[in-house]
């Protein structure tokens, strides 16, 4: 016979190929959707999570406490009550310690302020050195 | 272009057999099919991906929210002046259940004023439609050492329709105590939930 089952076949091969290509373009387009979804989530969902405001208020507070308070005791009566307050509110441990006598020049002493911060998550250290007249 | 090959070759091959033509027709229903299939399953996994897409806005505007909350309770502690008391370390002590009802609603007063204004601060520029709602309230330790909650100054109700953020200070309260307890010099924690209506 004539060679009509040939030409019938080239024909499908043409559509099979184009499927493929558009499946694959259309696949492509799919991974790159989920991608962008993906980064529009992340950045705002860490800065909700991340406790910045937190670590700076508690910061801020305590050495806010140690210049301020008179005694050892008032200050420790500060600490116990935001160590108390973070943990029922926050679930967050936070602990500090104030050392009085420490380092000094010909005009200032300076006490010195470990404050610790810890959610489960984020876990801050940091030390200060606060001056004061002598 | 595949139409046009098949159109060239089947125009060449058959010009004298009409039989030829109607069964090329069956090729084009079935790539018409496919086409039909692909642009269906296209549709589909566009819309399945779009779905988590309001979750990502949603988080966006909550941060928002939550950077607004944080920075009003920040500019109310902040001292005006060198070694002075922010504004908020004076509501705090009004505040406190041992100085008396009257000064109690005015220090609560005191704050949900100055706390909309930071809340609806705008350029002036175009009117805006005024949607932000919060609730306050002042949690502080007892002389058995509880955690205790007391309910502050508010503006709306109903926090639950909508997603709500919570900001949080730590203020340094003087003379703070509650109804027949001791008072001393403590720390109070003021939390603020921020929802939009």
């Amino acid at each position: 016979m004539r060679s009509k089952t040939k030409i019938s076949d080239d024909n499908a091969e043409w559509i099979l190929l184009m499927g493929f290509v558009v499946s694959f373009a259309i696949i492509f387009l799919a991974i790159l959707l989920n991608l962008s979804v993906a980064a529009g989530q992340t950045p705002s969902d860490s800065v909700t999570e991340f406790p910045k405001s937190q670590i700076r208020d508690i910061r801020a507070e305590l050495t806010d406490a140690a210049v301020k308070s008179e005694s050892e005791s008032d200050f420790e009566a500060k600490l116990d009550a935001i160590r108390k307050l973070a943990l029922a509110r926050d679930n967050a441990v936070v602990e500090a310690n104030l050392t009085y006598v420490g380092y000094a020049d010909a005009e200032y002493g300076y006490a010195e302020l470990t404050v610790h911060y810890n959610n489960g998550v984020t876990e801050y250290d940091g030390t200060y050195l606060l001056p004061k007249k002598l | 272009m595949v139409n046009g090959v098949r159109n060239e070759i089947s125009a060449g091959v058959s010009a004298g057999i009409p039989a030829y033509d109607r069964e090329c027709g069956q090729l084009f229903a079935m790539e018409g099919l496919i086409a039909a299939a692909i642009m269906i399953t296209a549709a589909y996994l566009a819309l399945g991906t779009v779905i988590p897409h309001t979750n990502a806005d949603m988080h966006v505007s909550e941060m928002q929210l939550k950077q607004i909350g944080d920075d009003i309770l920040y500019m109310m502690d902040l001292p005006d002046g060198n070694g002075g008391k922010g504004y908020l370390e004076s509501v705090v002590y009004n505040a406190s259940p041992n100085r008396g009802p009257v000064a109690n609603s005015q220090a609560c007063a005191a704050f949900n004023a100055t706390f909309m204004n930071y809340l609806r601060m705008s350029t002036g520029a175009t009117i805006n439609l005024d949607t932000l709602r919060y609730s306050a309230a002042i949690y502080c330790v007892d002389d058995s050492g509880e955690v205790i909650r007391l309910p502050f100054a508010n503006f709306g109700d109903n926090p639950c329709r909508n997603p709500s953020v919570c900001c949080a200070r730590y203020v340094a309260a003087e003379d703070w105590g509650l109804i027949g307890q001791s008072s001393s010099d403590t720390v109070v924690r003021l939390e603020v939930m921020i929802w939009r209506d």
